[in-house]
């Protein structure tokens, strides 16, 4: 989990390309697929990210019904390594910068 | 063996995977069958390797060029320990995780294979592709009664405070909140709701 994020300064470089500011999280998201089992998916949470069984199955269910549910968010490395445990578990996982 | 219990734990806390002939026959040439297909990148095992950053190809090039061959690693060693100990009489915990493992990356393999959807619940005998779906579903039963046994031996998680859920909303809107507490009682979340028949006894385990 993050921690109280600063109110980001708005630096305006033209040219940098790149959004360098630090401190927006990194958004974990895992997107529903038609393969993969409900019990799976809430196990999986469960296991990787040491969720109550309640918390895993609000994400499992946001995950069917939504879409796509935010499942962690934190620093790029640590999202990407959320990730790479995420597709080790087949799970369709994606990261990107929060907005 | 009709209504014998799979996957059971013995008093050492091995599991006793419980399979019929063909069953275990099945989980012998499967894992065979789906590592050539890893290995050769075919179509079919690309849910096994999925997109991290669908947004951006430099950093998706450099998460491949990290981690896809620990990722082909790791799935290859789940259906070496599958196919491997398909015929032992019990596995240890690490070798279930193993065989979940495998069973996830078959039926993506064969899920895909089969372009298969979620409301897809009851299969005609008349289906040209039948039997492969009695394959699908029963791999899919397999694997929710081994959740199921792992599920036993996760560590108790007292709910998790309120901060964390509002970090995470992800301002999509709270639809599950309300659906949660009556889902929370229904035994049957699992692909086929509708087809009860089809839990506890797989497919292939009728006689052939």
């Amino acid at each position: 989990m993050t921690g109280p994020v600063l109110q980001p300064v708005e630096v305006d470089q033209p040219g940098s390309g790149e959004d360098v500011r630090p401190d927006r999280p990194w958004l974990v998201i895992v997107w529903n697929d038609p393969i993969n089992l409900m019990s799976y998916v809430t196990y999986v949470f469960q296991k990787l990210f040491g969720y109550s069984l309640r918390k895993a199955t609000k994400l499992m269910l946001d995950v069917h019904h939504k879409g796509r549910a935010v499942v962690s968010s934190g620093p790029r490395e640590r999202a990407e390594l959320d990730v790479f445990r995420l597709h080790e578990h087949g799970l369709w996982a994606t990261l990107e910068q929060a907005s | 063996m009709t209504g014998r219990r799979r996957f059971v734990r013995d008093r050492d806390g091995r599991i006793r995977p419980g399979l019929d002939r063909t069953g275990r026959q099945l989980l012998q040439s499967l894992p065979r069958q789906a590592q050539g297909l890893l290995e050769h990148d075919d179509p079919s095992a690309a849910r096994v390797f999925p997109v991290a950053y669908p947004d951006d190809e430099r950093a998706e090039a450099e998460y491949r060029e990290t981690i896809g061959s620990q990722l082909l690693q790791r799935h290859q060693r789940a259906l070496d320990t599958l196919a491997a100990t398909v015929d032992s009489p019990t596995v240890d915990e690490d070798e279930l995780r193993q065989w979940l493992g495998a069973l996830e990356i078959l039926r993506l393999v064969l899920g895909t294979q089969l372009d298969v959807s979620e409301d897809m619940t009851e299969v005609s005998p008349f289906d040209p592709q039948a039997q492969q779906l009695a394959v699908y579903q029963y791999l899919s039963i397999l694997q929710g009664e081994i959740v199921d046994t792992l599920a036993e031996s996760l560590p108790v998680v007292e709910e998790d405070d309120l901060t964390a859920d509002d970090l995470l909303d992800d301002g999509f809107g709270d639809v599950s909140g309300q659906l949660l507490d009556d889902e929370l009682d229904d035994p049957n979340w699992m692909d086929f709701p509708d087809d009860p028949g089809t839990r506890g006894e797989g497919p292939a385990g009728r006689g052939r």
